[in-house]
């Protein structure tokens, strides 16, 4: 607001200091959300970081993970998967993540894309001036877990990666299934309702798939349309005054670092195989019929929700947290995990089930009302004189 | 690998000026926000832009755990430049015809306050056009974050109570002003049941009490059954004399109430400790006219037994401590109190006269010690590694340089994000203090168990 450029000074730092120094302005009324914020960061990190300090990274199958932030170690656990099945990590963007790795990125053959809001702006800046390739994946919920690990396995196309991948599902399969033995049958048809960031409302469905609950209702605080319907309405959306004030950065295959990772019939015998690049489908075509979708909800909607479809539980941040449970209603956070997690691949998604079960079938919630509460009505007694 | 948090803290201390790391403060608005939740039925309202509404809100719901209801303007480049009075306007309108408040209090933020948005004039102009319902009240206060922090928000906020609500009407209510200051919803609750016990009629305010420490029931309620009411706050301008606690949080508001409604007032500091607690009680009873009870002198009694009893395990212990001016202040008297030696005495809020206050009730000391306004947590723990303390005393950014230094660690103050027991239990008064010593004394004999050789093992202590 009183117009201090700091880019002026990370500039003459820089060159003073020797080390990156770049700033982002994030006037807090720009743009409609947070979202805004994301995409000033990718621009920022993709403009000063990104193959700035590149660093050779050495590995057969080296890919980046773009959209993971490490809430609750979610990070940590997707890196152990892909140590086990002889993936090699180049960079997160940017969960437990560093510099130097995060400026190695331009060494992969391939992005995976797991909050495909926060992010897609790098993968695509990436794949236009570096030919990196990138599709969605999502590595929370079991079944999303394999399938996110297919997909990669497939796009390599070579039987040892394949075979790795399959027998480590193989290994990890049978203990997610013995916990939904136990655990299902203890919240199969419960209800839940969903308000959440920009791709978790869509992302912990598949947990609560599993479980057997249903989602009543679903929605996202700083979502974009294609977030909801797919990427498909992207052509059609039409840039308003909000949307314009973030900067779209130029990008062009650059000359000497683009290297195209699959030539065009390469591609294409992929694509013929019904492999999509470039996927994201959206939240609501994977949700039931009559289920409420609901963009950025207000108080007041929460409140009339919660009341006339009374559901088992709601996942939401800390600001939702104690007005719902006052409620009587559990609440999940899914920004922080209430401190808890890691949710995300295998033995996260056991740590989930175990962590709904925890909460919605908690003994405190059969407790809100004393005694004289149920049973108001004295009942009279002797007394001596 | 290190498992050090905050490996990169030189001990060396160097002058610093402008860059500040590790804030030992957060900002106005979050200090006026909670204020304003300490009058029944209000909703707080943050002129500005969403994220720093979301922010107030996030961090109070995290140290009370409990729901921080509040609305915002919702500032958009629209409003950043052409002024925020068509959002706030239509704020008004929305919050009373949904929501239905019977206070809401509103409060700037940076940017409304430097692009000079005039919120009397705007809230003027909402009166004048019906946009607030008859009986309802709309107050305001300036909060720039550029200036104080947290503690003169809300200090500004409960000024802006007396300034806008109270007044002399002329009937003598024969009641007592209680301005609590920033304190804990069960410090309040404590300070009720101290003033009932002396029989004092009274008004305190704000009153989070009922609020900010509500039961489980099963039905969530905007408006809680605690809080100051409206027509407590109008009435404060009748009542006999106020007394203030804490200087920064509450002085500005009783000196008002003198001037605006002819309330004679006394500044105390925080009742915590026993001369504290000891100058409350007295400045009450001579000013409301009554003797104290024996159940006070006798609750005074057990905190001296229990100080006597340990003297031998707080003697000489040396502690850092750090937070808000008027906290700091009242628990370094009583560390004094308790034979410690508080050497390391840290603030973020600025202000000069912190300084001198910290030396006035440490002098008994006779040594020198380290006291810092506008400063960090750096510096805290930049003192810490020159000068070894026994104990580290301040909110839950304190667990960071307890952890690197392995100190034991009692949380006071405010922001507590990774324990209960604060909102809960009191900290003020003669129950407060004995429940600050046994924490204080647990922090340190549990660290002498677990440092003992097993021939200095003790059963008994």
């Amino acid at each position: 607001m009183i117009g201090d450029d700091i880019h002026a000074v990370a500039k003459d730092l820089e060159a003073e200091l020797g080390i990156t120094i770049f700033a982002m302005s994030c006037e807090g009324y720009k743009g409609v959300s947070q979202s805004a914020g994301h995409h000033i960061a990718n621009n920022a990190v993709f403009e000063h970081v990104v193959g700035k300090n590149l660093q050779e990274v050495k590995g057969k199958y080296k890919i980046n993970l773009l959209g993971e932030y490490n809430i609750g170690g979610d990070g940590f656990e997707i890196e152990k998967i892909f140590e086990a099945v002889g993936l090699t990590l180049v960079s997160t963007f940017s969960g437990n993540s560093t510099f130097v790795a995060m400026s190695s990125a331009p060494q992969a053959d391939l992005n995976v894309v797991q909050c495909h809001r926060s992010i897609n702006y790098t993968a695509e800046m990436m794949e236009t001036k570096y030919g990196i390739p990138w599709f969605k994946v999502n590595f929370v919920g079991a079944k999303a877990t394999a399938k996110s690990l297919r997909k990669i396995a497939e796009y390599y196309g070579e039987a040892e990666l394949s075979d790795r991948i399959e027998n480590y599902i193989a290994q990890e399969m049978p203990k997610v299934e013995a916990a939904l033995t136990k655990l299902r049958p203890r919240l199969e048809g419960k209800t839940v309702m969903m308000y959440v960031g920009g791709s978790r409302a869509h992302h912990y469905q598949e947990l609560f798939n599993e479980l057997g609950m249903r989602v009543l209702s679903a929605g996202y605080e700083f979502a974009h349309r294609d977030d909801y319907e797919g990427r498909k309405v992207l052509p059609n959306i039409k840039v308003d005054a909000d949307s314009r004030n973030i900067e779209e950065l130029e990008v062009t295959p650059s000359a000497t670092e683009f290297k195209a990772r699959k030539n065009p019939q390469e591609i294409s015998a992929l694509e013929a195989k019904g492999f999509e690049f470039r996927d994201y489908q959206g939240m609501m075509p994977e949700m039931e019929e009559n289920s409420l979708v609901i963009d950025d909800i207000s108080h007041y909607e929460l409140e009339k929700l919660i009341e006339i479809l009374q559901p088992d539980l709601l996942c939401a941040g800390i600001k939702e947290k104690y007005v719902v449970q006052k409620n009587g209603i559990p609440l999940k956070q899914l920004h922080n995990y209430d401190i808890g997690g890691p949710y995300a691949g295998f033995d996260g998604a056991i740590e989930f089930y175990q962590e709904i079960d925890r909460l919605v079938n908690a003994p405190y919630w059969k407790m809100l009302r004393a005694p004289w509460q149920e049973n108001p009505q004295l009942s009279a007694s002797f007394v001596q004189k | 690998m290190s498992t050090k948090l905050l490996k990169h803290t030189p001990q060396e201390i160097q002058p610093r000026e402008a860059l500040v790391v590790n804030p030992a403060k957060t900002c106005q608005p979050v200090g006026a926000m909670y204020a304003a939740l300490g009058i029944h039925g209000c909703l707080p309202h943050s002129h500005g832009s969403q994220g720093c509404c979301s922010y107030h809100r996030t961090v109070l719901s995290r140290h009370y755990k409990e729901p921080v209801m509040a609305a915002t303007s919702s500032f958009t480049e629209g409003a950043s430049v052409f002024g925020g009075q068509a959002n706030l306007l239509s704020a008004l309108e929305t919050i009373f015809s949904t929501y239905n408040p019977e206070v809401v209090a509103v409060h700037t933020t940076c940017l409304s306050e430097t692009i000079g948005d005039d919120l009397k004039q705007i809230i003027t102009k909402a009166q004048e056009e019906g946009k607030v319902p008859a009986g309802k009240q709309v107050i305001w206060t300036n909060t720039p974050s550029y200036v104080g922090s947290h503690v003169i928000g809300f200090a500004n906020m409960v000024k802006s109570m007396v300034q806008q609500l109270s007044r002399n009407t002329q009937r003598p209510n024969g009641k007592l002003n209680i301005i609590p200051g920033w304190v804990e919803p069960a410090d309040m609750r404590e300070l009720h049941r101290i003033l009932d016990s002396l029989g004092v009629k009274h008004i305190l305010f704000p009153d989070t009490s009922g609020v900010l420490d509500t039961p489980l029931t099963g039905s969530f309620d905007m408006y809680p059954s605690g809080g100051t009411p409206l027509s407590e706050l109008i009435d404060a301008g009748n009542s006999l004399g106020t007394v203030a606690l804490g200087t920064i949080c509450s002085g500005p508001a009783a000196k008002l109430l003198d001037t605006q409604c002819k309330v004679p007032y006394e500044i105390l500091g925080l009742p915590l400790g026993l001369a504290g607690t000891d100058r409350f009680i007295d400045a009450v009873r001579k000013m409301a006219g009554v003797s104290v009870p024996d159940v006070l002198t006798e609750e005074r009694g057990r905190l001296l037994d229990l100080i006597s009893d340990m003297h031998q395990y707080l003697y000489g212990r040396k502690v850092a401590l750090f937070g808000d001016p008027d906290q700091l202040v009242a628990l370094t008297e009583f560390l004094v109190e308790l034979d410690m030696i508080p050497i390391h005495i840290v603030t973020g809020t600025p202000g000069k006269k912190f300084i001198s206050r910290i030396e006035a009730v440490t002098q008994r000391l006779g040594r020198p010690i380290n006291i810092a306004e506008a400063s960090d947590m750096l510096h805290l723990h930049q003192l810490i590694k020159n000068e070894k303390v026994d104990l580290l005393i301040g909110n839950t950014y304190g667990k960071y340089i307890a952890r690197d230094e392995d100190l034991p660690f009692v949380r006071f103050g405010f922001p507590v994000l990774d324990r209960s027991g604060h909102t809960l239990f009191p900290s003020v008064g003669y129950q407060g203090a004995l429940r600050l010593a046994e924490r204080i004394l647990n922090a340190v004999l549990d660290r002498i168990d677990r440092d003992a050789a097993p021939e200095k093992f003790e059963l008994a202590m």
